[in-house]
């Protein structure tokens, strides 16, 4: 659990780094419309699929092995 | 059916849709609007300097090249205000000055007005309720402004997606949040029409498809809930609302997950199938029911529900349409794959479990 | 014809098994009377009972009758011998079964959610107005709880009866029906409400119910065959 938490700040620093990479003097407005448009979300659901896709697909790839050992012939 | 599941081509479609709506889906820029105005009030007599800050405008593009320009107004169900002079000084920021007449007719103590802009490259776009005037002497006889500039509802030059306030780049969660809705009913479509027919033949392989669509049935729901919940969190403030479509899916997972229950709680394998079956069509009316008939009584936040316009003019924007679409049937075909997987191994299975039974 | 016979012979056993042992049903009403009394008790203590609003009477009223409505339905199919079953099934027609406890375990639920309404225009008021919306509301529900438990009891009845099964299965089906319910009861609180502002729940309400009987009688001769 304490390793979880530990974790946080690191994605923090994460989403932290593209809005200060966008914060030079000249691209300032930018930034915060970055913030305002609120894309992080997007990007958050998205990501957030297909980690539960690809979590399926785990799952999938367990169950599959298991039925192998099951199967007669060997694979 | 199962002939179905075993080809290729709508996999591969699948694939092709996924893909496309994520291209699209993030590379297509988001419509023009207003951030912010500076200031946001006057007093009526006043000739005031707004700074209007845009949001994927690009002013300098419309003033420099086109003979028309740009226009911008201030407006409400009564007045129309137009700018005396309009001055682009980035992409981003444009000055407009208004002379407001001081005899301008104000209903209560302070009247909002909406500011809209008309640019020749992006269009129409506008910031609602944003700017106040007030009434400084009321000795005054008022009258109603109208502008002598006609104030036309333009579309832009680009293919985007509409700006709307409280949602901004967010509204791109269409394509990735609400398909997840339409393939856990899909799925769930599947598995009732699946169990039909297994009362109807007594065949166990559509045992076998009613069990694993419910499966990726509510995997989709899950996934479903939990995108909604982010959304929800960054659009109206909290993770949960009661809202008829959260407490539909919510109890689509309940009613789905006792399915599993049940299934497990049962051990003969006849009797399994045929209980689960009847729950499963029971299960699907009244569920069907309750997502169907019990919204249309309860308000909603969700668009096109209850009281709930916001949507309603952007919900057919066929730039949206464009991407929705394809990205609905993308994963409803998804989900049709990743069932057809378990189906298949649950097939071998049971009859690998068969052959193993043999002396 | 034969159908009809068969089903009011079963609703008359059934009938004279409860007449028979009255403490089934002695105990449920015991069990809405308990909870209205510790209703009763926690808010009396707080002085709160006389400003109780219509809306928390209305979700209690309901919820009262949720949970009293699973207690006397889940044991429908199991409450004789498993010979006593096999015997019925050599001799009966399934549908007439179905027919016969749906009718049955309806009237068990109108009896039980008058006595109910009783009990709570004693001890926590009445705020009913429109007397005709409420009685309209109570047949309504006693129908749907009864349909939807009924056929719930004959399914957990297959994986042994469990009662934890049987309110993980009931609830999330029951939703709709409460739902409707206590939105048409809200009215039953108002003084002469025209029609025409609450047909479209009771519409739905009656909708509900007609599915849920056409789903019982085709769904449950396959539950019965094994």
């Amino acid at each position: 659990m304490k390793k979880v938490f530990r974790t946080f700040p690191l994605f923090g620093l994460i989403l932290m780094h593209q809005v200060l990479f966008a914060q030079n003097p000249s691209e300032a407005p930018a930034a915060t419309l970055w913030t305002t448009g609120k894309i992080h979300t997007v990007i958050i659901i998205a990501a957030l699929i297909f980690s539960g896709i690809l979590f399926f697909l785990i799952v999938l790839e367990r169950k599959l092995a298991k039925l192998e050992k099951q199967l007669p012939t060997k694979m | 059916m199962y002939n179905f599941l075993k080809q290729w081509w709508w996999k591969v479609l699948a694939t092709v849709l996924i893909i496309y709506t994520l291209i699209m889906g993030f590379l297509i820029p988001l419509g023009t609007g207003i951030v912010d105005i500076e200031p946001s009030k006057t007093n009526a007599g006043d000739t005031v300097q707004v700074k209007i800050e845009g949001y994927n405008s690009h002013f300098l593009k419309g003033n420099g090249n086109q003979s028309l320009g740009i226009k911008a107004f201030l407006k409400n169900d009564e007045n129309l205000l137009c700018a005396a002079s309009v001055e682009a000084k980035s992409d981003r920021t444009l000055w407009a000055t208004f002379e407001i007449p001081a005899d301008l007719k104000i209903e209560s103590k302070t009247d909002f007005y909406s500011i809209v802009v008309t640019d020749p490259y992006d269009g129409t776009f506008f910031l609602a309720n944003a700017f106040g005037i007030s009434r400084v002497d009321t000795s005054l006889s008022s009258r109603n402004v109208s502008c002598v500039k006609e104030l036309t509802i333009e579309k832009g030059a680009a293919t985007t997606f509409p700006y709307r306030e409280i949602l901004y780049e967010t509204i791109r969660n269409l394509f990735f949040h609400v398909p997840m809705w339409f393939a856990m009913i899909a799925m769930l479509i599947f598995s009732f029409g699946s169990s039909i027919a297994y009362l109807n033949s007594g065949n166990s392989r559509y045992d076998i498809y009613a069990h694993q669509a419910v499966i990726v049935g509510v995997f989709f729901g899950i996934l479903g809930l939990l995108s909604g919940m982010v959304w929800a969190k960054n659009t109206w403030g909290a993770y949960w609302t009661n809202d008829p479509r959260l407490n539909g899916a919510a109890v689509g997972e309940l009613v789905y997950i006792a399915y599993l229950v049940l299934r497990n709680s049962l051990t003969n394998d006849i009797t399994r199938s045929k209980v689960s079956a009847v729950y499963n069509i029971f299960g699907f009316v009244i569920y069907i029911v309750f997502i169907f008939v019990v919204p249309r009584i309860n308000d909603s936040l969700h668009p096109g529900q209850g009281g709930n316009p916001a949507f309603s003019n952007y919900d057919l924007d066929s730039t949206l349409r464009l991407v929705f679409y394809p990205a609905c049937m993308g994963f409803i075909l998804l989900a049709f794959w990743l069932s057809a997987i378990l189906i298949r191994m649950e097939i071998i299975s049971k009859e690998s479990a068969f052959i193993d039974s043999k002396p | 014809m034969q159908l009809l016979k068969e089903t009011w012979l079963l609703v008359r056993k059934d009938l004279l098994l409860e007449w028979r042992q009255k403490y089934a049903l002695a105990g449920v009403i015991l069990y809405v009377f308990s909870v209205v009394y510790l209703v009763y008790t926690a808010l009396s203590a707080d002085n709160a009972l006389k400003d109780i609003e219509k809306k928390t009477w209305n979700i209690l009223f309901w919820v009262t009758i949720l949970f009293a409505a699973v207690n006397a339905v889940v044991k429908s199919f199991n409450q004789e011998s498993r010979e006593r079953y096999i015997y019925y099934y050599t001799i009966l027609d399934a549908r007439a079964v179905i027919l016969a406890k749906l009718a049955y375990n309806t009237l068990i639920m109108l009896v039980l959610s008058s006595i109910s309404s009783l009990i709570f225009f004693l001890m926590i008021g009445n705020p009913v107005q429109s007397p005709v919306i409420f009685v309209l509301s109570l047949v309504l529900g006693a129908i749907g709880f009864s349909f939807v438990l009924t056929m719930l009891s004959a399914i957990a009845s297959k994986a042994g009866g469990n009662a934890t099964l049987m309110a993980i299965l009931s609830f999330p089906l029951l939703l709709p029906t409460i739902m409707l319910l206590q939105k048409l009861t809200r009215f039953a609180f108002l003084p002469d409400v025209p029609y025409s502002s609450y047909d479209n729940f009771l519409v739905s309400m009656l909708a509900l119910d007609a599915a849920l009987a056409a789903l019982s009688y085709i769904l449950f001769p396959y539950l019965w065959r094994d």
